[in-house]
């Protein structure tokens, strides 16, 4: 006997993102939609972060979902969660937008944000509110890091900067960048053990 | 891999320090994907030779992958979501599922597809079953739960055309159709059964050929149908009709 379309979709919510892109291959929307409700939220916040406008960061999270539904982007699992999988293709597409725009260095401060996050009124769901509860978290850690480790990170990641544009950007040698880079990661592991796997896969988060 | 790996022993004797000291700041920039060109593919290069570096490098990964983790999270507008459930929906590929009876013969298949299938797609099972099913008159198979007639609404226009009902799904050949105008397609609307004469439900568009002849796929909805009705409309096709029927296949 066929599952109804609600028993259906509760079992696709209960399978954990590894068992829920299986499905995502075969091409079945509901699986694929489940995928978006657990990451779009998180897909988003990456992509508006990087690109710091609401209509280019849902250019970008759609255009990342899609590919993820067509298999441009293919899942490998010894690369680490889905989780961090899905905010990497999206990370590069909104490296590419960024670069196609002519897009400068980003805010590497996070004050509007703060403000934003804080506004009042807004309902959350108890999963929405862990997740900026643990970004907040998470960003303390970041922000803990030496100012000049913190900030060739952020301009890596977030930018889009090479070594090389850094070094050139804050006039300092490229040994010093990447070894400012290693320093801030080194302190950044030590700080999130706890929350990586046995196999070395950071959890989600 | 909670332990740091000591990627300083991978070199020979004596060396194996400066090893660690080459190469963990590059391991670094390249986990965070600030390489470019050469240094990068000289840095992967390495990594396929070297074990103890690719296990520094997985162990410095989480520290990357947590970064998206420390943005500011926001909820994006839902209409993002059905931006791209309405693509994703759209070309899905009909999923598997047991016999419930309903889908045979030709049809099989064509009525499985949601109804959120847009317009494109209709064309596209138009254009693939176009040749199998009717070539100007040709015979037609015999798998249908039922054929009907379609008339002009002017009889002196010459219109006709013949209905072929599978199930839920069908298709229309017309014939003597005249010609559209630039910009224009035809399209086939549904007509429900029901009370107050039942509404109407846009379906495919197509288009005809010089001497008027086409065939259009319904892929659902005539189940519950009274008629098949076309109409001249905008290129892309219209919500509404625009204009009175051209030709219809009542199924009562």
């Amino acid at each position: 006997m066929k599952a109804s379309p609600r028993a259906e979709a509760a079992r696709l919510e209960r399978l954990a993102d590894e068992e829920l892109m299986a499905h995502v291959d075969r091409k079945d929307p509901h699986a694929f939609e489940v995928l978006y409700d657990r990451h779009g939220g998180a897909a988003y916040s990456l992509a508006y972060r990087i690109v710091g406008d609401r209509n280019a960061a849902e250019d970008v999270a759609q255009e990342a979902f899609l590919s993820i539904w067509r298999s441009n982007a293919r899942f490998d699992r010894a690369r680490g969660s889905v989780r961090s999988w899905v905010l990497s293709v999206v990370r590069n597409r909104a490296i590419d937008a960024l670069r196609r725009g002519g897009g400068g260095a980003p805010k590497l401060d996070h004050d509007d944000d703060a403000v934003l996050e804080a506004r009042p009124g807004e309902e959350l769901t108890e999963e929405e509110a862990l997740r900026r509860e643990t970004s907040r978290e998470l960003r303390g850690a970041l922000d803990s890091l030496p100012e000049d480790q913190s900030q060739v990170i952020q301009l890596a990641y977030f930018g889009g900067f090479s070594h090389s544009e850094i070094a050139e950007m804050l006039s300092m040698p490229l040994g010093t960048v990447k070894g400012r880079m290693r320093l801030g990661l080194e302190k950044i592991r030590a700080q999130i053990a706890e929350s990586i796997t046995p196999d070395g896969v950071l959890e989600t988060i | 891999m909670s332990e740091r790996p000591d990627n300083d022993a991978a070199g020979a004797a004596g060396d194996s320090v400066v090893h660690g000291e080459r190469w963990n700041d590059d391991l670094a920039a390249y986990a965070l994907d600030a390489l470019a060109g050469e240094e990068r593919r000289i840095v992967a290069e390495h990594l396929e030779g070297c074990e103890p570096c690719r296990e520094r490098l997985q162990w410095m990964l989480p520290a990357v992958d947590v970064l998206p983790a420390t943005v500011p999270q926001r909820q994006p507008a839902p209409a993002l979501k059905a931006r791209i459930m309405d693509v994703v929906e759209h070309e899905a590929e009909p999923v598997a599922e047991p016999s419930r009876g309903r889908p045979r013969g030709l049809f099989a298949g064509l009525s499985l597809r949601p109804a959120l299938a847009g317009i494109g797609v209709f064309l596209l099972i138009a254009a693939a079953v176009t040749g199998y099913v009717l070539r100007d008159g040709g015979e037609e198979p015999s798998s249908f739960d039922a054929v009907y007639t379609a008339t002009a609404e002017k009889p002196a226009s010459g219109a006709h055309g013949k209905l072929m009902v599978d199930g839920d799904a069908g298709m229309l050949h017309v014939a003597d159709l005249p010609p559209t105008g630039d910009g224009q397609v035809y399209q086939a609307w549904i007509q429900d059964k029901g009370s107050a004469g039942g509404s109407v439900h846009a379906s495919s568009v197509f288009v005809v050929s010089e001497q008027g002849v086409g065939d259009v796929a319904i892929p659902h909805g005539l189940s519950q149908a009274r008629r098949v009705m076309i109409t001249r409309e905008p290129k892309g096709g219209s919500r509404h009709p625009s204009e009175n029927s051209l030709l219809t296949a009542d199924m009562e």
